[in-house]
């Protein structure tokens, strides 16, 4: 679903939006038990709290550098949502020592890709280059952990920018409105139901001092993992992370988010009118993430419903019945609090968005009634074993699992996520339907066509 | 997280343009300053041509035990017939939909039970089969490539399914406003000739197209003669041979001869703005003319020019300009898409409807500016550092190697390309930069497309200032 749930800074990579979104799923797996990460990766903690995670690649003279901050959507309050993601913004802006821009020009200089993105539950930078250049992005995240200037001159603009990035993403795209409204009403209380980006207020009420104090309260070595993969020697390598990080003294205790959704109290449904051409139709239940006794089994749960085009929903409304363009699930398992199952489908032009609402709850009815069967089973296993070796295709991939994983709780669980996606069967899935997609914890979104005139193409000419 | 990837290819999985990649990619192909650095095996091990006349390229990469093979077959949309626009694309869609040994549902099960990938597309210059599976299965993933090569079976009921399905993307295409005002742009630039209509077609075309077309085009478009194999990943580079051999070797399609399909060389295009009207908050511009083919000799040259006006990310002019000091877009970028025949130069930018004109303004500017005077040395030198520097990690995965040597050979850029590469982008001189951007770019040539409210937009001065001479003729409104 289209909710920007994960923004990154410009456009020119929206790509890699599907990339990391598609990252977050697919694990890699240790081609024998002595190659699991968690006896291949070098960890270290500074004594100012900078936690390191290390993993030598040696398939390509190339290394990915990422910083994480613990910090995202979910530690923001009403009223200043979108701010993690606007600082995000002004990180690219300058320090006493490296000016506005000089980022992305010095890591460009050395022929290095870079960008940064934010979700709900952080806000992480990256650099991808060759591996004998590591030492620049290095000085350069040290130097604008704590360093930034922050002025009006070099807010304003961006904020404009900021303003662009929500109409292009949200306002102007239906299906992430939908999601965006649908999302903000499957949560009551948890700040999940915030947009990432913000709510457009929200975008022209925020002042330099909010910035000033988020970047303070969480831009601290003790609220930051550095993570790295690719062709280094990672025992030099943290040498030199501790000789560059470690002068940065700890900040104060980050403040915990202490907001706990309340028990679901659903079914509820929301018609969104837009204009559009097409209906949509997202359904999303609150689910618990991967770590619960349930996260192996909503995987595959996940994977059965719409994992390739013999999966069960594509082929009874893709192919059989034909009444949608395309139907996806997504399962949040690597959320920090429990999260969303969403299932989406696209009608077909000349269907009623009804009938394709009925099918998608028919089909998990009956998934929670009577379970998949073992061939369903066996391909969804297949499928998620095979991602997990493509996965290791990527080094930014690999960077992004162990993030990823780091912030919900521990990467070392990596290494149990194929163990126990094999381990479930039937009569699991069976139940996971059973007891998460019920009607109580579950939202239904409509995105309602306002249908305009008939567009019209007008050329003028000198 | 949710999988947000999946949602936003949801609406687009058939209906979108799919773009060839064009300077930006072509900027992957090679960095020989930084070999010594460089992908230690990113070679092609062997390269055959079958009796057939099907191109193999092979190379063993170690890895990760996984295989891609990617295969190109000459044509795609630009040799659609002027009448029937989409019928590459439509003919492409059923290549993975049934062929003589296994009907769509097996196919969509074997992939599916062993983890693979599997799947046929168009794009401008060409049909591609492509498959990504465990190297395990290495045989039954090129047995399906094969198959639906040579023996596709066009199922009547698959032809009908796939129909409905191109039909429904292409409508649910008009809730992109991107995708409307690339439509705009080239229909208005290219018109009738290649290029000129989306990849899938237009509604009315796609209804009368029979399944006998189909079956047609795949008869004489498609030969093993203009079909290049590459297979990349953990194989032994003779089994790849051998299995390449047996199930693509037998493939006997004659070449039916082709018209060149280069048309005259397009008029110089005449400065236009077309509008189309959609309820957006933010109007979805692309400027642009038409541009260079991928053989042309100024390649490195607009390459490098190109990297400095708005290809090169957050350091480009366009970015620095429109986005980074007047805050007024997320994303602007140009590329040029330098395709078997002349591909667009295009600037793609969006911006809130009622900066749409200022925005404008300034993208002429830098055309203008970029056109007048070129580059600095300093800005050539950081272009040139990116360029080269940037070479290794467009090469450290299996897919992307897949990808660029099937490239360098659709191209005929010859193997010696990888190893030149980086002394072609340094050889680039700031009179070439100049010279290349009074030769390409067309300041006050250039077909204006704006997607957003006509009414306000007509309010704003959007058709002055993007359609006028700067000495104040009164445009018609």
């Amino acid at each position: 679903m289209r909710t920007g749930r994960i923004l990154l800074r410009t456009a020119s990579y929206l790509g890699l939006v599907a990339l990391v979104a598609t990252a977050l799923i697919l694990l890699p797996r240790a081609t024998n038990a002595a190659e699991t990460y968690a006896s291949r990766a070098v960890e270290r903690r500074l004594d100012n709290g900078l936690e390191m995670i290390l993993v030598e690649d040696h398939k390509a003279p190339v290394a990915v550098v990422q910083i994480w901050y613990r910090v995202g959507s979910r530690n923001e309050i009403p009223g200043l949502t979108g701010l993690s993601h606007m600082l995000e913004h002004m990180l690219f802006k300058g320090t006493e020592r490296f000016g506005d821009g000089e980022y992305s020009r010095l890591i460009a200089r050395n022929g290095g890709d870079e960008n940064a993105f934010t979700s709900d539950d952080a806000t992480t930078y990256f650099a991808k280059l060759s591996s004998d250049r590591i030492d620049a992005v290095l000085e350069l995240e040290a130097d604008r952990m704590r360093n930034l200037i922050l002025t009006q001159e070099r807010f304003a603009p961006e904020r404009d920018v900021v303003a662009e990035e929500r109409r292009l993403r949200v306002d102007d795209d239906p299906v992430s409105f939908l999601g965006e409204t649908l999302v903000a009403n499957a949560f009551l209380e948890h700040p999940y139901r915030q947009p990432v980006i913000g709510w457009a207020r929200d975008i022209q009420s925020w002042t330099l001092a909010d910035l000033r104090a988020h970047y303070d309260t969480w831009y601290q070595p003790n609220n930051a993992v550095l993570i790295a993969v690719g062709d280094f020697d990672a025992a030099a390598l943290a040498q030199k992370i501790e000789r560059v990080f470690g002068a940065i003294p700890r900040g104060p205790v980050p403040p915990a988010m202490k907001v706990k959704e309340a028990e679901p109290r659903g079914p509820r449904r929301i018609e969104v009118p837009r204009p559009a051409q097409l209906p949509f139709v997202s359904i999303v239940w609150q689910v618990p993430n991967f770590i619960h006794a349930d996260g192996p089994a909503l995987e595959v749960l996940a994977t059965v419903l719409t994992g390739g085009k013999s999966s069960r929903l594509w082929v009874k409304l893709v192919r059989e019945e034909r009444i949608a363009l395309d139907v996806s699930a997504g399962y949040d398992a690597t959320a920090i609090d429990s999260k969303l199952f969403t299932l989406d489908a696209q009608p077909q032009p000349d269907v009623e968005v009804g009938r394709v609402e009925k099918a998608l709850l028919d089909a998990v009815a009956l998934l929670a009634d009577k379970g998949p069967t073992e061939p369903e089973i066996a391909r969804a296993r297949a499928q998620l074993e095979a991602a997990t070796i493509f996965a290791q295709d990527s080094m930014f991939y690999r960077a992004m699992l162990l993030g990823t994983w780091e912030m919900m709780d521990d990467w070392r669980r990596i290494d149990a996520y194929l163990p126990a996606i094999r381990e479930v069967d039937a009569a699991d899935v069976r139940r996971a339907a059973a007891t998460w997609l019920g009607a109580r914890n579950r939202t239904i979104g409509i995105l309602v066509p306002e249908r305009t005139t008939p567009a019209t193409v007008e050329t003028t000419g000198r | 997280m949710r999988r947000r990837g999946e949602r936003a290819s949801a609406r687009r999985a058939l209906g979108r343009w799919v773009r060839v990649l064009g300077l930006l990619l072509a900027a992957c192909l090679s960095n020989p300053t930084t070999a010594a650095a460089g992908p230690r095996t990113a070679a092609v091990d062997r390269r055959i041509t079958l009796d057939n006349g099907l191109r193999l390229l092979l190379s063993r990469q170690r890895s990760v035990p996984i295989v891609a093979i990617e295969c190109l077959v000459d044509g795609g949309a630009r040799v659609d017939p002027a009448t029937r626009p989409g019928l590459a694309g439509f003919t492409a869609a059923l290549l993975d939909e049934g062929t003589r040994q296994h009907s769509s549902r097996e196919i969509a099960q074997l992939a599916d039970s062993l983890g693979g990938s599997f799947s046929a597309g168009a794009a401008e210059d060409w049909i591609n089969v492509s498959a990504f599976f465990l190297a395990r299965d290495f045989e039954t993933a090129l047995e399906l490539v094969a198959a639906s090569l040579s023996t596709p079976t066009f199922p009547p009921e698959e032809v009908e399914r796939i129909r409905r399905q191109i039909l429904g993307s292409l409508e649910a295409s008009e809730d992109e406003p991107g995708w409307v005002a690339n439509r705009a742009f080239l229909a208005a630039l290219y018109g009738q000739a290649p290029y000129g209509h989306p990849i899938a077609g237009n509604p009315a075309t796609v209804k009368a197209l029979r399944r006998e077309d189909l079956v047609a085009f795949h008869e004489d478009e498609m030969s093993p003669e203009r079909t290049i194999c590459v297979i990349v990943g953990d194989v032994e580079v003779q089994t790849m041979e051998t299995n390449a051999r047996r199930l693509l070797g037998d493939w006997a399609a004659p070449a039916h001869d082709r018209a060149d399909t280069r048309p005259a060389p397009l008029p110089p295009s005449a400065p236009r703005v077309v509008v189309v009207d959609r309820p957006l908050e933010q109007a979805n511009v692309v400027l642009g003319q038409s541009g260079v083919s991928r053989d042309d000799p100024d390649y490195f040259p607009l390459l490098v020019m190109n990297h400095i006006l708005g290809g090169g990310g957050f350091t480009s002019r366009l970015l620095d300009t429109v986005r980074t000091r007047a805050g007024l877009a997320y994303g602007v970028y140009s590329h040029f898409i330098p395709n078997r025949l002349p591909g667009p130069f295009e600037i793609v930018l969006q911006t809130k409807v009622a900066s749409t004109a200022q925005a404008i303004d300034l993208v002429r500017r830098e055309v203008r500016r970029m056109h007048d005077t070129g580059a600095t040395a300093d800005e050539l030198a950081a272009a040139q550092d990116y360029l080269t520097g940037n070479f290794p990690l467009r090469l450290d995965s299996t897919a992307k190697l897949a990808d660029l040597f099937a490239r360098i050979e659709y191209f005929g850029l010859g193997p010696g390309y990888i190893t030149t590469y980086a002394e072609r982008v340094r050889a680039v001189s700031s009179a070439d930069v100049k010279r290349v951007a009074q030769a390409h770019l067309r300041p006050d040539a250039l077909v204006t497309v704006v997607v957003g409210p006509r009414e306000t937009l007509a309010g704003s001065g959007i058709v002055e200032s993007a359609g006028m001479p700067s000495n104040g003729a009164v445009a018609a409104p």
